[in-house]
């Protein structure tokens, strides 16, 4: 009786010290985390800066979580393309902009993904600080990635079997990054031959290490349905907006990488 | 048994709120259903920061020229390479309508 109680007091305090964890230096505004005037105006930002470059296509990142949560050397947690577009908008007018083409998690089961295209607002509403990441392809690289991406290879290289921390090495889960990174290779070897894909990456891309506690992790790929760990062997290794920036730099593939914060 | 069951309660609630945002989850979420008035987006337009909000319906990526008014494929591919100048773009902010069962409760509303 007196275990039961203490367990049930320890519990509340542990929801108490999470819940304030997870809430710790965010301002909740309309359902975003940043004031939602924040959250525009990083948008418009981010959009002028790409069109100033003259950028048909760009990668496009975002701090998903609170940087205290994040494992060290991770920036962004989430990286989609951004496609210049006409836009047509609902009351009929035709518009310039960007378009982002995203791999969300499904709401009502975050271990499955699902192709969405939304804009840079909605993007970034989901960040925890004012900044995007932004990657510029070269002209070449760009053209050949907004081919993928009109094309039926887009869906094909989409594995809906998610988790956070997917092996890029191998095809059994994917998560956002890996989709782009797939996507990616696609429009570089002119393949959507995802074991042609695996294999290239394996020789030629060098996944970023998350320094995760093994304990943590033991204890979120048993409960939390978005980590797994079947597919990894050894040290946990994912791709990240920094690990897709070293690899189009290192190739001579990159215009410009840059941190637009407002 | 109910040690047990607090046992379960208490490391559910530990990965739940602390571990899973400690391993890089959850930075796929999609946010934007939750997070803009969507309904009074509808009602007409919504000015943030100074800056007129609308709905976009459909994105057609503009590859070469970003001529407005002509979808991708109808231009020439030869553009593509002169293209390096700056690309216009509206001073609007766009964002995606409401989802279908948000729209389907306005009308009902209505």
């Amino acid at each position: 009786m007196i275990t039961s109680k203490f367990m049930n007091l320890i519990l509340i305090l542990l929801i108490c010290v999470m819940t304030s964890q997870v809430n710790a230096g965010s301002q909740q505004r309309d359902g975003t985390i940043l004031p939602i005037e924040d959250i525009a105006l990083l948008s418009k930002m981010v959009e002028k800066y790409a069109a100033d470059k003259g950028a048909r296509l760009f990668f496009i990142a975002r701090q998903g979580r609170p940087t205290e949560e994040l494992p060290d050397g991770v920036i962004y947690t989430h990286v989609s393309y951004a496609v210049y577009s006409e836009i047509e908008t609902e009351d009929g007018r035709t518009i310039p902009g960007y378009a982002v083409y995203n791999l969300y998690q499904l709401k009502e089961d975050p271990s499955r993904s699902n192709l969405v295209v939304d804009f840079p607002l909605d993007f970034l509403s989901g960040s925890h600080a004012a900044k995007a990441g932004v990657i510029i392809p070269t002209r070449d690289l760009q053209k050949r990635i907004l081919e993928v991406i009109r094309s039926d290879s887009y869906k094909k290289l989409h594995n809906p079997a998610y988790s956070a921390i997917s092996n890029p090495y191998n095809a059994m889960y994917q998560n956002c990054t890996e989709h782009v990174l797939d996507v990616l290779n696609a429009a570089i070897y002119q393949t959507d031959d995802i074991k042609q894909l695996k294999i290239n990456t394996q020789a030629h891309f060098d996944a970023q290490e998350l320094q995760i506690s093994p304990f943590k992790l033991f204890l979120a790929s048993l409960f939390v349905p978005e980590v797994r760990t079947s597919d990894h062997q050894g040290p946990i290794k994912a791709v990240t907006f920094n690990a897709i920036a070293n690899y189009l730099k290192s190739n001579g593939l990159a215009e410009d990488v840059i941190n637009v914060e407002l | 048994m109910k040690l047990t069951t607090s046992i379960r309660t208490i490391g559910s609630t530990a990965i739940l709120l602390g571990l899973s945002v400690s391993v890089y989850a959850g930075g796929s979420a999609q946010h934007f259903s939750d997070s803009l008035d969507h309904s009074a987006q509808a009602l007409g337009h919504v000015t943030v920061a100074g800056l007129k909000l609308v709905s976009g319906a459909v994105a057609i990526p503009l590859m070469m020229s970003g001529e407005i008014g002509k979808a991708s494929g109808e231009i020439g591919e030869s553009l593509w390479e002169e293209a390096n100048a700056p690309l216009p773009i509206t001073e609007e902010v766009i964002t995606v309508g409401p989802t279908p069962a948000d729209a389907m409760a306005k009308e009902e509303q209505e």
